[in-house]
């Protein structure tokens, strides 16, 4: 058998892209080295791929450029190529608080901020009592200045490491019975820089005190190389610090997988139920069937934080729903499954089909079975799924899946903890769809009701959200990360709807997101997209008409818009056609679109009941 | 055994400084290749770590300043 470098090697020189970083990355998560990362990045830089360009800044107090390659590869990996850039060696403040420094000049779309507990309060590694209290407040006050200085000047995202622990305690045992001895006082650093954090948006804390613990204190520095080199990982680490920052920048960068697909026997469950039956089947709390449910719990965890769950396996449907509703163990039920496909087709065709049914790209889904051959065939099938490597002992299943970077979010909306409820209210309105007899009954049948809102404080997350999720109803798939959002609104001449929908079966939440520029004469839409939980109910022109109509009231008499097409956006290709919109313009693909507002309305589908709390000021 | 260990340093520091691996043999020192910076040296020397399975002192660092010397430090540790 051939390692997965070579296959990689044999679809490279064949052009298959996608097979090829589907096998990198097993090849890359076996042995995530920095040769791997090399060997990976060799392979990868400057193929022609649709990937997410960001530049990151990296401010530090130490050398951290070792990281760089490993957190290059996987982000590659993962369709995201990152531009890292660090700055001067400990300069960090300096560059934030100069406005002409070479971190504003390079414009990053995100900043990322590491820096040594010795090195912003030496008083607590050089702890001589606790008069370092005062110094730790001190501490915090500076960081919480140039973390809104930042934030003031920059509409870059955040990523700010919090401080590690003392690897050794100068009073000993005696530490932990003191509230500010070392320990207390790195505790209320990192509580003051979370406090300060939480109150801006796009700052985003990296538990760096965390990954040190996980990794092992006395393991995960290397003295020799801090002294010499002023590069303070062992090469150990250098992996566990690349992937901590994976799992912030991805949800960051918008670069998330949106739902996980499970295979049964064997995988959320020991042993198979078509040989072993309900009593045979090995989960519950004592080996060898508590891996299993703990699998199951992260699934429960996963579902809380807006992931969508599936099932993709080969069984009899009986046999296998029998364990979802009868077997007394199992903690995730059926109602937690946006989709089931349950029979004896491949898993390639399964998961085709659970994509379509939930209306997501193929490379939305991670997809984990305990089978090497159904891994494989996965991989070579649908190389844009992202395919668990498990361990071979079940017990590290759970583990496997905790640590999935394109499942982790920063932020979780009011509307991703519901997502399991919305979909099963999907289903039952699909249903309706083909029991409707002409369009327009179906319609009507739906009783929505759409709501417009500004841009707020809440809604913030979920608007800039679903600029960066979006990608089939999307005109000009611009990305706004909550900072740039917040800055936009700002800014002035600027109008910014969110949309919410309900209907009949429930609250939709926010769906839609329109940003439009408002010039006195010509109104011109930036960004139009709705969720593909609402596409095709005509809640597009509901907002286009909301748009035209709130225009004429301003005086304009031009309503313009670019649609940019990519791979994805095909849904909404039409879209401004549809509306009467003619085409005056055409650049790179791209064509401008123009609505003479004094000549005709854009109706408003009276099928639609319409609520306005408030107008956009 | 010791060629076995000079051809995976050799493949590993052109991975690592992205050189061709015919341009780095034997006879190769840092004086040589312009990638060989004092970054490139400190990620030659994680990644021996790495691959090697061996922790490296400061005065070894110092001196592994060429294939040859590598190869001789790792040959002490095998």
């Amino acid at each position: 058998m051939s390692s997965h470098l070579e296959i990689a090697d044999r679809h490279l020189a064949a052009a298959e892209i996608l097979h090829a970083t589907a096998a990198l990355r097993v090849f890359f998560r076996a042995q995530p080295t920095l040769a791997s990362a090399r060997a990976v990045l060799a392979r990868l830089e400057g193929l022609p791929q649709e990937r997410l360009r960001r530049r990151v800044w990296v401010g530090r107090s130490f050398t951290i450029e070792p990281v760089f390659a490993l957190l290059r590869a996987a982000a590659l990996l993962e369709g995201l190529d990152l531009e890292l850039r660090a700055g001067d060696f400990n300069t960090y403040a300096q560059e934030i608080l100069d406005p002409d420094s070479a971190l504003y000049a390079f414009d990053p779309h995100v900043v990322i901020l590491a820096i040594q507990t010795r090195d912003l309060v030496p008083e607590v590694e050089n702890y001589t009592g606790a008069q370092a209290t005062q110094s730790v407040a001190d501490a915090v006050a500076n960081l919480s200045n140039l973390l809104s200085v930042l934030r003031e000047r920059s509409a870059a995202s955040v990523v700010v490491f919090d401080f590690a622990q003392p690897q050794h305690l100068a009073d000993g045992v005696l530490d932990h019975q003191a509230a500010n001895g070392q320990r207390g006082l790195v505790e209320s650093l990192n509580d003051g820089l979370r406090a300060h954090a939480a109150t801006m948006a796009g700052i985003f804390v990296l538990g760096f005190d965390a990954l040190v613990a996980s990794v092992g204190r006395a393991n995960f520095f290397d003295e020799r190389k801090w002294l010499t080199a002023r590069m303070p990982f062992a090469a150990g680490s250098l992996w566990p610090v690349a992937q901590e920052c994976l799992r912030v920048l991805l949800p960051a960068t918008g670069r998330i997988r949106k739902a996980v697909v499970v295979d049964l026997d064997n995988t959320l469950w020991g042993g198979v139920i078509g040989e072993d039956g309900i009593e045979g089947i090995r989960i519950g709390r004592e080996y060898p069937g508590a891996a299993y449910l703990a699998v199951q719990r992260v699934l429960l965890d996963l579902s809380r934080r807006g992931i969508i769950l599936a099932v993709a396996s080969k069984n009899n449907p009986d046999d296998a729903l029998a364990v979802f509703d009868r077997h007394p163990a199992m903690l995730v039920r059926r109602e937690h499954f946006a989709a089931m496909e349950i029979g004896w087709n491949p898993k390639p065709e399964s998961l085709r089909k659970i994509a379509q049914e939930l209306n997501i790209g193929l490379d939305s889904l991670v997809f984990v079975d305990d089978n090497p051959a159904e891994r494989e065939a996965v991989r070579r099938e649908l190389p844009e799924v992202l395919v668990l490597e498990l361990p071979p002992d079940p017990m590290g299943y759970a583990a496997c899946l905790r640590e999935v970077p394109a499942l982790e979010r920063v932020r979780v909306a009011a509307e991703d903890r519901d997502r399991g409820r919305q979909y099963a209210e999907q289903r039952q309105r699909a249903a309706l769809k083909t029991s409707a007899a002409t369009l327009e009954d179906y319609y009507r049948s739906l009783d929505m009701t759409v709501e417009f809102t500004p841009l707020t404080e809440f809604n913030l997350a979920r608007l800039s959200q679903l600029t960066q999720k979006t990608n089939q109803f999307n005109l000009t798939t611009r990305r706004y990360d909550e900072a740039s959002l917040a800055a936009l609104a700002q800014g002035g001449g600027v109008r910014i709807y969110g949309c919410t929908v309900r209907d009949r079966f429930g609250d939709n939440g926010l769906v839609g997101v329109a940003i439009v520029r408002t010039g006195p004469a010509c109104w011109e839409i930036d960004t139009f997209l709705l969720s593909c939980r609402v596409i095709g109910r005509t809640v597009e022109t509901a907002m286009l008409s909301h748009i035209a109509a709130q225009a004429r009231e301003a005086g304009a008499g031009l309503l313009q818009g670019w649609f940019h097409p990519t791979p994805k956006n095909q849904p909404a290709v039409d879209f401004y056609q549809r509306h009467g919109f003619r085409q005056v313009e055409a650049r790179d693909g791209a064509g401008l679109w123009e609505h003479d507002l004094t000549r005709a309305d854009i109706a408003w589908p009276d099928w639609i009941a319409r609520s306005v709390e408030s107008l956009p000021a | 055994m010791s060629d076995d260990i000079l051809a995976r340093v050799c493949n590993l520091v052109a991975e690592i400084l992205n050189m061709p691996p015919s341009e780095v043999n034997a006879g190769t020192t840092q004086a040589d290749a312009p990638a060989w910076t004092s970054l490139g040296h400190l990620n030659i020397m994680l990644s021996l770590e790495q691959e090697f399975d061996v922790s490296l002192d400061p005065e070894q660092v110092e001196s592994m300043t060429s294939i040859a010397a590598i190869v001789g430090v790792l040959r002490e540790h095998a």
